[in-house]
Parts: C-alpha cells; structure tokens; sequence
C-alpha cells in the first residue's frame, strides 16, 4: 500500500513537473483527475486500448482540420483515400479505420493522428511527381500509426498517467455514436496541439522513413518514392512553405544520408511502378519545386 | 513595368522544366551508361560536382556533368540545387515566383496575390476543433475492394518486403525475393 501512494506521489509530481514544462500551460489537470487514473496503477501502466487510440486520434484530426481544412476537390479526396487504403493493406493493422486527406494549405506538410488518419497538405501534394511520392509519404505517415509513435510521445511529455487520462476523458466524450464533435476538454485540446507542434521523436522518424519504404515496395510501388520527395524538400529548405516541418523532423539531408546507406543496392531488385499518369491528371500541377 | 512580367513568366516556364533542375553530388560518384549498379562507368563524378538533372528511374537519376556525356548517378549521392547555401525564396518554381512577385521597389515583403492558408505553430496553437470537416473526411473513405481495384488498375503487384532495421545494409546483389518471407496480410 505504501508503494503504491509511493508511486502515486511520483506520479502526480511527475505530472505536474511535465505541465510546468511545456511552454503553452493548459496541461494542468486537476488532482482528482491525476489520482483517478493513478488509483489504479495496473491500469495505468497497460497499454492504451485500441478504440481510445482511436479516440485520440479523432480529436486531434478535429483539431489539424481547425487550423486548414480539406481541400474543396473531391476526385482527389477519393483518390487519395484509395491509394492510403491499399497501402495499409500491406501492414500489420489493415483492420484500422484508416482515413486520408489533402489539407488546403500552401505549407509542405504532412500528419497522422493515432488510429489512422493521414492527412497530406495540397502544398506537398503539389510538389510530387507521381504516385509513387504519394505512396512513400502516406506510408511514412502509416508507419507513425502502426507504432504509435504519437502516444509514446503524449506518454513521454505528460506520463502515462497522463495519456491513461486523456483517453480516458477522450473516450468519455465519444460515447456510443463516435467522435461527433463534442466538446473535447481544453487539456485534452491543448496535449493534441503540443504534439503537432513539438513533432515527434527524432528516432520514430527515422523510423517512419525506414517503414515507409518497405511498405511502398511491398504495395509495388517505386522504392524511391519516399527518397524522391526528401530530396524535393532538401531543395526547398530556407523557405517559409516548409518551416513548420523543417522544426518538427530531422532535416532532409540527414533523412537521405540515412536512407542511402539502407538502401543502397538493397532495394534495386523490387520491381515498382511509379504510376505518373494519373497523377498528373489528377494534379496537373505537380512537381513544381 | 514589363520586366517583372516578363521574369515572371520566364521564371514559371523554367519550373515547368524539370530539364532545368541542377544537382550536386555528395560524395565521389560513379557515372554509368545505363541505371544498373553493373552498367559500364563512364566516369568517376567527384563529390560537389554539380550537374544539369534529366529524369530519374527508381534509385538512378539521369544527369549530364559538365565535363562528361550524360549518364545515371545514384539518385541518394545527389542533392537539389548547386550545393551553395541556399536563402528564402532563393530556390526555383514556387518560391521563386514568390520571390519576383515580393521584390517590390522597397525590397520589403509585400503580399501579392492571394497565398493561401499556412499551418504554422501559431495556426496550429489557434485552431478550434472541426468536427464538421472530420466528417467530411470520413465521407471520403473507401472499402478496402475499392482500394484494391485502384491498384489492379495501375498494375500495382504486392511484393514480400520485410522491415529493414537501422543500419542492415546487407546488398543482396542479385534479383532474389526469396529473403523475405511471404507477407501474411494484405489483398484478400
């Protein structure tokens, strides 16, 4: 019993410390909230559940979508979802409600929330060259969902008395009929935007480009594709379009010496199709860099 | 008055070209005649040489060196632009034409025409949740059938490809896929 007000004590304290540091305030739960999710620490150290994963990844998809909403061209709206879909087809989680936008945005960006939502903005879109770019950059966004790379970091900056909170709350507010708008807490709000804007770890990234890759090549897509778009992006770097994502990844260059050394000779015998066609016709304007 | 158009228009057309597009290697690369690791070289490319890019294909990108017929680099031993250090609104295409439509007479920014939303840290830290558009989104799901036909339609075939782990370079050499096992999920 002592161990675990013990543990209950570092729990809260560390909760507290983690909301002083973060730069943005809004992370201060109560105490009574804090000692809910710590009262029963079993609970609090399990993973968390698929369908608050789920949850989460709704609300801070609400929240992307405050900040740009979808571009108005619902022919590339489809064709985006169906290229996103066949793609998680090819990886451990096909099960998941995996949903895929363009963002109108002219920033070069791209997202996942937990649970599998991808979003692309039409500033990155624009910059591709086929679909086979599209592929690397949706699967790379796929590989944060697949290892949960978003809850690790919710769990690294807020404990995981935190994250079991947040669920928690986030599960509360989706009730029976889904996410639907309901008024989402100004904490749980805030941790979401925490994330987009602090990115994740630096590692998980390096991650997501190795995934990414293999996840294209099995979908039969041109390797390179990924490779293609980092290369774009290091050609970009220094301007405005691409400062939110130069802050929140590794820079381009690194990413491609990372990747080079991978996937040198290793990935030249996959045959894949880089599928230009259609999306040229669908993106008239793409590969302007 | 006519000069920023015409730069303007001069500039759009070079962004259309991707036969305008400069690279420079990284490190000492092999020039070869043809985009295969066993290609015959044609010429050894120190690094930080920069050369004039024509197309790429897969990892092999086509290049023409200025002192060597053109031939295939390794698409990951390149880097866009001239290797100098590049400033805002330096680079070609987009930024480029933002740049000619910013150098007003003053020098200063000034906005012309209509840019479109940024996502920044202050839009992010601002935005409201939109549970209307979320729905939008999930209108535009697909089954995973509809999925599948739109690969079938680009000739799209499923490879077995096992994760890679940081720093597994094991070049495998020839065109072998029997050093992955076959995947147990995917287009049923």
């Amino acid at each position: 019993m002592k161990r675990i007000y013990r543990q209950l004590t570092a729990l809260a304290l560390g909760t507290m410390l983690a909301s002083q540091a973060w730069a943005f305030g809004g992370f201060n739960l109560d105490l009574n909230k804090i000692i809910s999710a710590g009262k029963n620490l079993s609970e609090a150290s399990k993973e968390i559940s698929e369908p608050e994963e789920i949850s989460i990844g709704e609300g801070m998809a609400s929240v992307l979508l405050g900040a740009a909403p979808l571009l108005k061209n619902d022919a590339i709206q489809t064709y985006i979802n169906q290229v996103g879909r066949y793609l998680s087809l090819q990886t451990e989680r096909p099960d998941l409600p995996w949903h895929f936008g363009v963002l109108d945005s002219v920033s070069v960006n791209a997202f996942a929330t937990p649970g599998g939502h991808i979003f692309v903005t039409s500033g990155l879109l624009k910059k591709m060259h086929s679909e086979a770019e599209l592929a690397g950059v949706l699967s790379h966004e796929i590989a944060h969902v697949l290892r949960k790379h978003h809850l690790a970091a919710m769990k690294k900056a807020g404990g995981m008395g935190f994250l079991t909170d947040v669920a928690s709350i986030a599960v509360d507010q989706k009730g029976g009929g889904g996410y639907a708008g309901k008024e989402l807490s100004k904490n749980l709000i805030s941790g979401m935007k925490e994330i987009l804007v602090r990115g994740l770890d630096k590692d998980d990234e390096y991650e997501a480009d190795r995934m990414g890759i293999v996840i294209a090549t099995r979908s039969g897509y041109d390797p390179y594709g990924l490779p293609a778009v980092l290369q774009t992006l290091d050609g970009l770097s220094g301007t405005s379009d691409v400062s939110l994502l130069f802050s929140t990844h590794p820079a381009p260059a690194s990413r491609l010496d990372t990747l080079s050394g991978l996937m040198q000779s290793k990935f030249d015998h996959y045959q894949g199709q880089s599928v230009s066609d259609r999306f040229r016709r669908l993106v008239p304007n793409g590969g302007n860099n | 008055m006519k000069l920023p158009v015409t730069l303007f228009v001069l500039c759009f057309a070079c962004s259309l070209s991707a036969a305008a597009e400069t690279g420079t290697t990284v490190k000492d690369t092999e020039l070869k005649k043809e985009p295969f690791i066993d290609a015959a070289t044609l010429a050894t490319l120190p690094g930080q040489t920069t050369v004039e890019i024509l197309k790429r294909q897969g990892g092999w990108t086509q290049v023409k060196p200025p002192t060597a017929d053109k031939g295939w680099v390794r698409m990951l031993n390149l880097r866009l632009g001239d290797g100098k250090p590049r400033q805002e609104g330096s680079g070609s295409g987009i930024g480029a034409l933002f740049n000619v439509a910013r150098s007003g007479s003053s020098g200063t920014t000034v906005t012309t025409g209509v840019r479109g939303l940024d996502i920044t840290k202050d839009t992010l830290q601002n935005a409201s949740p939109n549970p209307g558009e979320l729905k939008r989104m999930h209108g535009f799901s697909v089954s995973k059938a509809e999925a599948l036909k739109l690969a079938g339609s680009a000739k799209l075939h499923k490879q077995s490809v096992e994760y890679v782990e940081p720093g597994a370079v094991r070049p495998s050499g020839n065109a072998s896929s029997s050093d992955a096992p076959a995947s147990s999920w995917g287009n049923n």
